[in-house]
């Protein structure tokens, strides 16, 4: 996909459950000439504060979730012949029949629970990517579903992605802790430098930094 | 014919799970990581260049366990 021409540049940024994301996210737009694309309940917390930014949704057509869903269908249906022919069955011969056949009952059941909002987390990271000039995904965590398969896909696109992890208190700590846990970071592809120097040194940082700020996150 | 004890123990390795797991918590891990890797399973998943079934990995794991502390169960009794 190439990016789109005259679109100004900007950031994903979704810190689910991130005490002091808001900050980060006001740092951010302070410090560089980027928009925010955010998702809930970013896109709650940063409205309701009145913090520019767009939801990742914005993008997309009235009629994607019914698209996604004759998707999921279709793409569930290929699954399940697969697995009728056997195919977790010779992925694992060491488990018993019946074992197997359970396990094809629940990855279908995980299928038809999942499959449509992966799909349109997908769809909608790719039309927002199609309008907006994506230069990097911020988010708190990649394990859950919807953000492992938006950092998935956007790694696909070769837009990095920067974890910063729970526990890294947002405000004035000590930047060295900063930069050490960052460089944990698998989907770190920024300098911790320049994290630094984007919102770590905020003036009003090195004041004291608001009550919210002290505590940290969870 | 390759022992399938030893099969488990390589597909363990290959899926990155660390050594000394209960059998339970093994096998509910490889199968979250690695059931969407069958060529015809990724087929149908895969969108966009993304295997849909990767990001399911956490989700699963809550869902499979159970089936193999059944079987555990079931193999002890």
């Amino acid at each position: 996909m190439t990016r789109p021409r005259n679109a100004r540049p900007a950031i994903f940024f979704c810190l689910m459950g991130y005490r002091g994301a808001e900050r980060v996210a006001e740092a951010l737009l302070t410090r560089a000439d980027i928009d925010l694309v955010t998702l809930d309940p970013t896109t709650e917390l940063l409205t309701h504060r009145g913090t520019p930014n767009e939801s990742l949704y914005a993008y997309n057509p009235d009629d994607l979730v019914q698209r996604a869903n004759a998707e999921a269908l279709r793409r569930i249906g290929e699954a399940s012949e697969a697995m009728r022919g056997g195919a977790l069955r010779s992925n694992y011969p060491f488990l018993e029949r019946a074992v197997v056949e359970s396990l094809e009952t629940t990855l279908l059941e995980a299928l038809r629970r999942d499959l449509v909002a992966e799909l349109v987390a997908v769809e909608s990271l790719h039309n927002t990517a199609q309008q907006r000039d994506l230069r990097l995904l911020v988010v708190s965590e990649d394990h859950s579903r919807d953000m492992r398969a938006l950092v998935q896909y956007a790694r696909h696109l070769g837009i990095p992605s920067l974890q910063i992890l729970h526990g890294v208190p947002v405000g004035p700590a000590s930047p060295t802790f900063l930069i050490s846990r960052t460089r944990q970071s698998r989907s770190c592809s920024i300098s911790p430098m320049r994290m630094q120097a984007a919102w770590w040194c905020s003036p009003q940082d090195s004041s004291g930094g608001s009550s919210s700020a002290h505590r940290g996150s969870a | 014919m390759e022992d399938i004890t030893s099969l488990e123990a390589q597909l363990a390795r290959d899926a990155g799970l660390e050594p000394g797991l209960h059998a339970v918590d093994r096998r509910a891990r490889l199968v979250a990581r690695t059931w969407h890797r069958n060529p015809e399973l990724a087929s149908a998943l895969t969108h966009r260049g993304v295997n849909l079934g990767m990001p399911l990995e956490q989700v699963l794991v809550r869902d499979l366990v159970p089936i193999f502390a059944e079987a555990d169960k079931r193999g002890r009794a």
